[in-house]
């Protein structure tokens, strides 16, 4: 009994996404054809890059909610260089990233600097102020067409598979090879894991830090640069409302990235991303509206979050308490008591 | 007079996994007394007072109240009793006023009033001459004032014993003084006092009888007035050897670390030498500063002042990542939050400071990973089915030796070991203690912290003894004595003592 349920909490996330496809392929034909599927997986792209920035950032114990604004903001300027001021694409591409990797290194930096300060919230608050920059550099204009050059990759591809696809997928593989086979790998774990333990074992949690949110920037700006080339055109509000922050976090936690870092792998996190793309898709086939799909996307996280806790409670109960960690408890309980005490 | 005892304690014992923390204690206390508790590190004050509190439940033995017995107390009992315990850590809630604190989950009215409050907190204020701001936040308030806002909360209770554990340890001169003089008014007006500290000076300034306790064991009660300080740190040492250090054959050879005149992070002008092949024991009390020390040392606290010497040359340690590339290895105390990444595998930790030796350009070569993993795996008998293992599922000791095989993978020359057997069973003890040997015979330097007086008697080859954040003094084998260490640690001159 005890070993189907560990067997069902390992595999939650593959078990729900095989539940999902049983469903969608009965409610609708068209769900499990070839074309669906190839359409399926050329759409995500973006958002297979975001999630890879986001996975690693919140497995070095970092989260930055202020992605959607970062994109928003480097979109715009990438749009008036390229279309207004009729900049080389490339140069321009370059650029981006340049302005996606800055943007996480400055947030990078606020959390690192600033002692004891709260990333989600400090990263709200830079969200805003990404999202205000955004809006005055394009004054709420959208932007179209981009050159050919520019959507060259998102547009074109081989059997079918677009080459931004394929980037993701060589990405990804990069990603997972870092952090399973790399020196910086095991910082990043170890940072993730236990910050005050890393730095007594020598890492420099700061440097650390500042790579996993610089590494998100860099990561979103690729991503928002392939978002924007899907659709051919970009505005401020389109990208910085996008919802992509909380989509990608979603996915990593369905992936078994704990959002108290140093947990997680890049194929669990990819696994997750299909969860939410294969549900998106099920339920617009299935012609549910979208809406509807916010809410079914947070009861995920929250289903999500709560597995998480019942994997954590059950590795607890099967942990032995030694002396130290008795010790610990009576102290804990002491205070408690006193607390007890004062509300008597 | 069997009469005038407020409390008294027949027979308590209390027993956690592994350890006889009380064993038979038996203690009166009068009304209207101040009754100091003295002994060492873990000779069982803090849990004798978690009895009386309700904290904790004793295995046998009877709490008598006023005549009443009871079996056990818990903490709404207690205070019912009229027992308040002023615990070392503040118990406080930082953002709201004193007088809110002070008055904490009470009703006045059927609003909230804090004007009433402040008021009512000025009167408790006038009558035990406190000079407090009863509107002031208690986040801004001094360590010592804070340590008076504590007191003031017990003050507005129906009181009768109150119960202070190192309640000077915070406070400066002047604070102490306010205290001793509500100390002076409570037991004028009948409060029984029981006063935990370590300070003689204080223990002969403001109490009326000292009992003292040794290994869980009660040993004496005697009037303060007839007795000396000579008497009580007698009293308080002659623990048994229980324990068998194994013998080290080798002398000690040139010198391998040197802190001079080392200041910062609560430490004064501290100076020793570490020799290689030698261990050298830090001894002092709990909060004496020893740990704070090594922090200075590894880097991890900024140094305000004064030079370390690794092998004669001055090295500048800013980072822990310094302090390992200079030849250092730090087991630190807190062996689950600072020792070892819990969550993560037994390899994973024991690589992680020796990330460079494993690697080849910037990948890890697993090869090497697995020959270092099994090296210091067999050669610390780590016990666990395989070193994919989390560490979170191991034993206490089997945990600490995850740590160690952490900190002697980086190949260091100096280590220190803080608190190294605390809280792990007697077989692991042995292995540690037989670990450390080995280490210091291949000529690494030790430095050892330790709580447990016995242990860092028999693994020493010199002891340095801090108090209160200086060096008290330093002690050759031939010297070692346990009245002579305590005595310093506790803050007396040498000649007094011998």
């Amino acid at each position: 009994m005890n070993k189907v349920k560990e067997f069902l909490l390992r595999n939650s996330v593959m078990i729900v996404m095989l539940v999902l496809i049983v469903i969608f392929s009965f409610m609708s034909p068209y769900f499990l054809t070839f074309g669906n599927i190839v359409n399926l997986l050329n759409q995500n792209s973006y958002f297979i890059i975001a999630a890879i920035g986001l996975g690693v950032l919140m497995i070095a114990g970092g989260i930055d909610l202020s992605v959607a604004n970062q994109m928003s903001l480097m979109g715009v300027i990438i749009a008036i260089l390229m279309i207004e001021k009729g900049l080389s694409p490339v140069l321009v591409m370059v650029l981006g990233l340049l302005i996606g990797t800055l943007l996480g290194f400055i947030n990078g930096m606020l959390i690192t600097r600033i002692k004891g300060v709260f990333p989600l919230i400090l990263t709200i608050a830079m969200g805003n102020v990404y999202n205000g920059l955004s809006f005055m550099i394009s004054n709420a204009k959208s932007y179209r067409p981009f050159p050919e050059t520019f959507r060259y990759m998102a547009t074109h591809g081989v059997l079918g598979l677009n080459y931004d696809l394929l980037l993701a997928i060589v990405i990804l593989f990069a990603a997972e090879f870092v952090l399973k086979k790399t020196y910086l790998g095991r910082k990043i774990y170890a940072t993730g894991g236990n910050k005050d333990a890393a730095r007594l074992s020598g890492i420099n949690i700061d440097a650390i830090q500042l790579f996993a949110y610089s590494l998100c920037g860099f990561m979103f700006a690729l991503a928002g640069m392939d978002l924007i080339a899907k659709g051919n055109s970009v505005s401020s509000s389109t990208l910085g409302s996008s919802g992509v922050a909380f989509t990608c976090m979603t996915a990593a936690i369905i992936g078994g990235i704990s959002f108290m870092g140093g947990k997680g792998s890049m194929f669990g996190l990819i696994a997750g991303v299909f969860v939410i793309q294969v549900l998106g898709n099920g339920m617009q086939l299935a012609g549910w509206g979208t809406y509807l799909q916010y809410v079914v996307q947070g009861a995920i996280l929250i289903m999500a979050l709560s597995f998480d806790a019942i994997k954590y409670s059950m590795a607890k109960k099967g942990k032995r308490i030694p002396p130290a960690q008795k010790n610990q408890k009576t102290e804990k309980t002491d205070h408690h008591d006193k607390e007890e005490k004062l509300h008597v | 007079m069997a009469e005038d005892f407020i409390l008294s304690l027949r027979g308590i014992t209390k027993t956690f996994p592994g350890v006889v923390a009380l064993n038979d204690v038996s203690i009166s206390f009068r009304k209207g007394e101040v009754h100091a508790l003295l002994g060492e590190n873990g000779a069982g004050k803090s849990t004798l007072i978690k009895t009386v509190s309700g904290a904790l439940t004793p295995d046998t033995g009877v709490i008598e109240i006023d005549g009443h017995r009871y079996e056990r107390m818990t903490p709404a009992l207690s205070k019912k009793c009229g027992i308040e315990v002023i615990y070392q850590e503040f118990n406080l809630v930082e953002p709201l006023t004193v007088a809110e604190n002070m008055f904490l989950g009470e009703r006045t009215g059927k609003t909230f009033n804090l004007k009433s409050y402040c008021e009512k907190a000025q009167r408790i204020f006038d009558e035990w001459g406190i000079d407090l701001n009863p509107a002031a936040e208690v986040m801004c308030l001094s360590p010592g004032k804070k340590q008076l806002v504590e007191i003031s909360k017990c003050l507005c209770h129906h009181i009768r014993i109150l119960v202070l554990d190192e309640p000077t340890a915070p406070l400066s001169t002047t604070e102490v003084e306010i205290l001793y003089r509500i100390i002076e008014k409570l037991k004028a007006a009948g409060v029984t006092v029981i006063y935990i500290s370590h300070r003689m000076e204080e223990i002969f300034r403001i109490t009326d009888r000292v009992s003292i306790l040794r290994d869980g064991q009660y040993v004496a009660t005697e009037e303060t007035a007839a007795t000396d300080r000579k008497q009580l740190i007698s009293l308080m040492v002659g623990r048994e050897l229980k324990e068998s250090y194994p013998a080290r054959g080798k002398e000690p050879g040139e010198e391998a670390f040197r802190a001079e005149h080392l200041s910062g992070n609560g430490d004064r002008d501290i100076s020793f030498t570490v020799r290689h092949g030698e261990v050298y024991g830090l001894a002092g009390l709990v909060g004496a500063g020893r740990t704070e020390l090594a922090q200075v040392i590894f880097g991890i606290a900024p140094r305000e002042e004064g030079k370390t010497f690794i092998n004669g040359k001055e090295v500048q340690i800013q980072s822990a990542g310094r302090a390992i590339r200079e030849g250092m290895g730090l087991i630190p105390e807190d062996r689950k939050f600072l020792g070892c990444l819990q969550e993560l595998s037994i390899a994973f930790n024991i690589s992680l400071s020796a990330l460079k030796r494993i690697c080849s350009g910037l990948l890890i070569n697993r090869k090497k990973e697995t020959a270092l993993v099994n090296t210091y795996s067999q050669r610390l008998q780590i016990k666990a089915p395989s070193m994919k293992q989390e560490v979170k599922n191991l034993s206490g000791g089997n945990q600490q030796k995850v740590v160690l095989a952490k900190a002697l993978a980086a190949d260091p020359e100096i280590l220190i070991f803080d608190e190294p057997t605390r809280g792990i069973d007697v077989g692991a003890k042995q292995e540690i203690y037989r670990l450390m040997n080995e280490l210091a015979q291949q000529g690494k330097a030790i430095l050892m912290i330790s709580s447990e007086l016995e242990e860092l008697m028999g693994m020493s080859d010199r002891i340095g003894v801090i108090y209160e954040g200086c060096f008290a003094g330093e002690l050759e084998r031939g010297e070692f004595d346990q009245k002579l260490i305590i005595g310093l640690a506790s803050g007396m001159k040498r000649e007094e003592i011998v």
